[in-house]
């Protein structure tokens, strides 16, 4: 092991640089300022996001339509400029500046303007106007206009960053709840109209509303000289034959209309005549509507299970409006029924008629009070979302010397989840936001609860980035990278998508899911300027490489310092302890100038690493990737196999060293054989037809059953099911023949009557179903002829 | 037929309180139609469906303009319609939109339907209502006694046709296909009481206007009408599909001409209306995806007394009256 080497696994194994001195030729000292400056090589495509098309700026659509609530930019632009552009040189005008305007948003957003799409639009629009040469100005405004005019969504445009994943969430539930809201205004709008027309109903033919006074206040001052109103009313009263509802009655459906009127779930813009108030609106509509949207768990929970009794009231009230409505309210079975029912007889079903609570949990560290909460809310069953947001995957404190531990943060509560079984649970970063947001809004759909664990990317190194001002790639790619090097992946569980493990959980959209890390190639040039094509892993090394704060981990080795024991952080990860043992990880860096030097990694990352591996690991066994049981059954049973075959292929050698030598005895007498010819394979063959017999017969059999022809009878029979109920034979004799519950006919009795109604009857039949059989009676006049017309029916 | 969503609860209360019917509930009346009447099959199979299906009585309601099958409804111990002729689609229509949660049947004959509503049966087809029609058709008036009907065959002798009828029939299947929006055609025969059952349930259960042509016997007026094909099964092709109808082996066994026709192919179901050799039994066309018109025009919100008295008022104010001038 040479100087160099020692040098560099003693950092690779104490953390510390072994020469402070810097006499270590190999180990090279970062000069300050530059550090910040270095991203793993992965990100050096990745230096300007503004220039760039990707999902983000997401556009959080308004009304929600068929394409969706939540859309990315791109999107959105890439449907006007197939729209406006026509493909090939015709379109490269209005291609070129529907794209600048995009890039010009992208600018904005990134710079942390906020506003809606519209705006931004108009805004881009006027400014890129006020950059262009007079003649120009007005071709490119009309373009514009026009894409302006083909912007079918709008709504507010939001960057990748510490509020992305909640304004997302909770856009994304309040176009659920808008949608309940509109479903449910319906419904109760039309049972309270129509339980208000069961009262006005009974009120119209009450005494009070018969009552002299009343016809005249009906009727209007104008014409009232014209009628004798007490005449009207006694006439009314008079012919009045309906019973008004019972008290009970009216008094029910009153009590139900109150609880329905006077609802704090949902605005109550149904009950308005007024246009404008048919919004439909989740949370607001003033004070009286509750609220949904909490920043902990524990209120989420209380308030949800603080409006229990009142949910119990008004799915109450509407079982009973409905039952009214129907005609179909029983006193003696419904009274108590009703009277008895309480929260524990509330169903999903019911429950879901409800807006959902929606838990914004942010901040890490929870209070175990908090973490008590969350577990206890997802296995409760109740129609609470929780996000989970998790700023840093691996906490300050651990940052240092010290080693890496990572407290209850998402990923393990999204773990925990899947194991509570009936919670729908998604985690992903929210760079992958808008790829995921059918399952976002499944999620937040689905009746029980669910847990959206996200990783925003906006951790400690983010905020020190800020606070600098320095200008590098912002929360998107940390976002992302989390994702790429498994520290964070994507994964969704949701027990209503069927029984199995396989059908509930899916690993989603994570890249290369089959291996332990996502790959990636870097195009460069070597210091004799020619082409390189490096391959490397994607690790967790990578993604720790990209914080400063775990720069101390990290040592830059120059070229002249290089070693054969150096390898790459993903083999070297790849290796058991014992291989490990004189080899040095390095993972590539590049600096603002674009240049690739190696960084020897400590073991502390390394330990690091491969606990997210573990875990990335759990997660593809249960996505059904490498799975451990599967794994054993498949051993155990090619063990079987094996030797099953092998005893099988025994017993053909053996037939065939028998037919061989059957056939050598056999060509000793005659002319010789081909000994193949003599082996098993005549023997399968003649097994085969056999039980292809068997197995036909056996199909056939019932066919042959059914095929039997029908029943040949001397007594009277009627084919029923056939039966026309043309009334024919049972006109001509009912005590013979009768109709069946169906109402189709059968014999009665065939000895009730003489052989002549039996003949009669089948001529008069107009579908020629009834068959008379012989007769019972020998001496009945006129037999001979009867016994021949009998004959066409037989 | 109707989808009414009820809450949970309501729905496992009327489940277990539910009443179940026997035929005989769904009967009113002895029919008034001639001994051997091929509507007498039809009023059973009708009385089967509603009793299976546990229709409520007071939720179900059979409309019907004039002639021998539209005296259906006073059969029925349901709420009926016997309205005007030619003109049960539209009253039909008007309860549909009224009343959406009603079970709304249709019963038609062929003059009725054919002849003097035509107009309505084109409509009522692009409409596409939730509803079901049965048009009984016997190729003859037989209530006004034996006059020819527009599907009366060529050279068939009546009152109206003393020296036979000149006119090619009109095929109401032909005619059905080709109006946009048909969602459901069926064609059954009322001397097979199970297919005309089982079609009749399809039928019930399409969500849409649903179409379907029972071939009747008139014994009193045209006796021969049907015989051939009664005599000889086997001019009877049966479509059979898993998506439509399904035989019986006793029935496969009867009828031996059959053909796996899927009833969402309106070309081929085409074809097989025009046959004229043969007469198809099953479900020529079922389209589930065609919306209904009460459905389309749903209004946005409700009719409340005040909203109308609203519109009302709004139209009122824009005309004033000086009674003095």
């Amino acid at each position: 092991m040479t100087t160099d080497t020692q040098d560099l696994v003693a950092f690779r194994l104490t953390g510390r640089h072994p020469d402070k001195d810097g006499e270590s030729a190999a180990i090279q000292e970062d000069q300050g300022g530059t550090v910040s400056k270095l991203v793993p090589a992965l990100f050096a495509g990745y230096s300007d996001l503004t220039s760039l098309r990707y999902d983000f700026p997401l556009v959080l659509a308004r009304a929600s339509g068929s394409s969706g609530s939540v859309q990315s930019l791109t999107d959105v632009m890439n449907a006007i400029i197939g729209e406006l552009a026509p493909e090939g040189s015709a379109g490269e005008f209005e291609r070129k500046q529907l794209l600048e305007l995009e890039r010009q948003i992208r600018i904005y957003v990134a710079g942390g303007a906020k506003g809606s799409l519209g705006k931004f639009w108009k805004k881009a629009q006027a400014d890129l106007i006020r950059g262009t040469e007079q003649k120009e100005k007005k071709a490119l405004k009309s373009c514009l206009d026009q894409g302006f005019n083909l912007l079918e969504v709008d709504g507010d445009v939001i960057d990748c960053n510490e509020q992305t994943s909640a304004k997302v969430l909770e856009h994304v539930w309040a176009a659920e709840v808008g949608e309940k809201a509109l479903r449910f205004q319906r419904r109760v709008g039309a049972l309270i109209l129509r339980l208000e027309r069961i009262l006005e109903a009974d009120f119209e033919i009450s005494g009070e509303a018969q009552a002299p006074e009343t016809l005249k206040g009906a009727l209007g001052e104008a014409l009232a000289s014209s009628f004798d109103f007490k005449a009207l009313s006694d006439l009314l009263k008079g012919s009045d034959t309906h019973d008004v509802l019972p008290q009970t009655r009216t008094g029910r459906i009153e009590s139900a209309l109150g609880a329905l009127k006077s609802q704090r779930f949902f605005a109550t813009g149904y009950l308005d005549t007024d246009e404008r108030s048919h919004e439909p609106s989740g949370e607001e509509g003033g004070e009286k509507v509750h609220k949904f949207v909490f920043n902990s768990c524990a209120k989420a929970h209380d308030a949800f299970l603080d409006r229990l009794p009142e949910m119990v009231e008004l799915v109450k009230a509407i079982a009973v409006a409905e039952l009214e409505i129907a005609n179909g309210y029983k006193p003696d079975f419904h009274d108590d029924f009703f009277a008895n029912y309480d929260q524990a007889s509330l169903m999903p079903e019911d429950l879901d008629l409800f807006p959902p609570c929606l838990a914004i949990c942010r901040g890490q560290p929870w209070s175990t009070t908090e973490k008590g909460r969350i577990i206890e809310t997802l296995s409760s069953g109740l129609p609470i979302k929780i996000m989970v947001q998790t700023d840093d995957i691996v906490p300050v404190s651990s940052v240092g010397s010290g080693p890496f531990s990572r407290g209850l943060s998402g990923v393990q509560f999204a773990g925990l989840a899947i194991g509570l079984g009936s919670a729908f649970v998604l985690q992903t970063s929210a760079s992958n936001l808008y790829q995921l947001r059918s399952e976002l809004k499944t999620g937040v759909g689905s009746s029980g609860p669910a847990l959206i664990s996200l990783f925003s990317g906006f951790g400690e190194k983010a905020k020190n980035e800020t606070s600098k001002k320095a200008n590098v790639a912002g929360t998107y790619l940390d976002a992302a990278s989390a994702m790429e090097a498994r520290a964070f992946p994507a994964f969704a569980f949701d027990p209503d998508a069927g029984d199995t493990l396989a059908s509930r959980f899916s690993l989603l959209n994570n890249p290369e899911a089959q291996g332990d890390w996502t790959s990636y190639s870097l195009n460069g040039e070597d210091d004799d300027l020619q082409r390189v094509i490096l391959e490397f892993p994607f690790t967790p090394v990578d993604f720790m490489a990209a914080d400063e704060r775990y720069r101390c981990h990290f040592v830059k080795v120059v070229k002249s310092g290089w070693v054969d024991e150096m390898i790459p952080a993903g083999d070297y990860l790849a290796l058991s302890p014992l291989e490990r043992s004189d080899k040095i990880p390095y993972v590539l860096m590049v600096n603002k100038e674009g240049e690739a030097s190696r960084y020897v990694v400590d073991d502390t990352v390394s330990r690091a690493a491969e606990r997210i591996r573990e875990i990335w690991r759990g997660l593809q066994e249960l996505g059904g990737i490498n799975n451990s049981h599967a794994k054993i059954r498949v051993d155990a049973e090619r063990e079987v196999w094996d030797a099953q075959k092998e005893k099988d292929l025994d017993a053909l050698r053996g037939e065939l060293e028998a037919a061989s030598a059957a056939a050598v005895a056999a060509a000793a007498q005659s002319a010789p054989v081909a000994p193949a010819a003599a082996g098993p394979a005549p023997a399968i063959a003649d097994a085969m037809p056999a039980d292809a017999e068997a197995a036909l017969d056996a199909a056939e059999s019932p066919v042959a059953e059914e095929a039997t022809p029908e029943v040949q009878s001397d007594d009277l029979w009627i084919e029923t099911d056939r039966c026309t109920t043309c009334n024919e034979c049972t006109d001509l004799n009912n005590q013979i023949f009768s109709y069946n519950e169906d109402m189709q006919a059968v014999v009665l009795d065939g000895e009730c009557g003489p052989y002549k109604d039996i003949i009669e009857a089948a001529e008069n039949c107009q579908v020629a179903i009834i068959h008379p059989g012989k007769p019972k009676d020998p001496n009945e006049p006129g037999l001979e002829d009867l016994i021949k017309r009998a004959e066409l029916f037989l | 037929m109707m989808v009414t969503t009820y809450s949970s609860v309501t729905d496992r209360l009327l489940k277990s309180s539910d009443e179940h019917f026997k035929l005989e509930d769904f009967k009113r009346h002895v029919p008034r139609w001639c001994t051997g009447c091929g509507n007498t099959g039809i009023l059973t199979a009708m009385q089967k469906l509603c009793r299976d299906e546990n229709l409520p009585r007071e939720k179900t309601v059979f409309v019907s303009g004039i002639g021998c099958s539209s005296r259906f409804p006073h059969y029925m111990n349901a709420y009926g319609f016997h309205g005007l002729h030619g003109r049960a689609l539209p009253v039909a229509e008007g309860i549909k939109m009224a009343r959406p949660d009603l079970h709304v049947f249709v019963n038609t004959g062929d003059g009725d339907c054919c002849s003097i509503g035509a107009a309505h049966w084109i409509h009522a087809i692009r409409y596409n209502m939730n509803m079901t029609i049965i048009l009984h058709d016997n190729n003859i008036y037989g209530l006004t006694k034996n006059q020819a009907s527009p599907t009366s065959p060529t050279g068939l002798s009546t009152n109206t046709t003393p020296r036979g009828s000149v006119l090619e029939p009109l095929n109401p299947l032909l005619v059905t296909l080709g109006i946009q929006n048909a969602s459901f055609v069926a064609q059954t025969v009322d001397w097979e009481p199970s297919l005309m059952y089982d079609i009749l349930s399809k039928a019930y259960h399409h969500r849409g206007l649903s179409f379907i042509r029972i071939l009747q016997r008139c014994p009193e007026f045209v006796p021969d009408m049907f015989q051939a094909w009664m005599d000889e099964p086997v001019t009877t092709r049966l479509l059979t599909h898993e998506n439509g109808l399904t035989v019986s082996p006793a029935m496969a066994r009867i009828y031996t001409n059959q053909e796996v026709h899927d009833p969402s192919n309106m070309d081929r179901a085409r074809e097989i209306a025009s046959l004229t050799d043969q007469v198809p039994v099953g479900i020529l066309y079922q389209n589930d995806a065609i919306p209904c018109y009460e459905d389309v025009r749903e209004p946005d919100r409700l009719q409340t007394s005040g909203g109308v008295q609203n519109v009302l008022e709004s139209e009122f104010d824009k005309f004033t009256v000086w009674p003095d001038e």
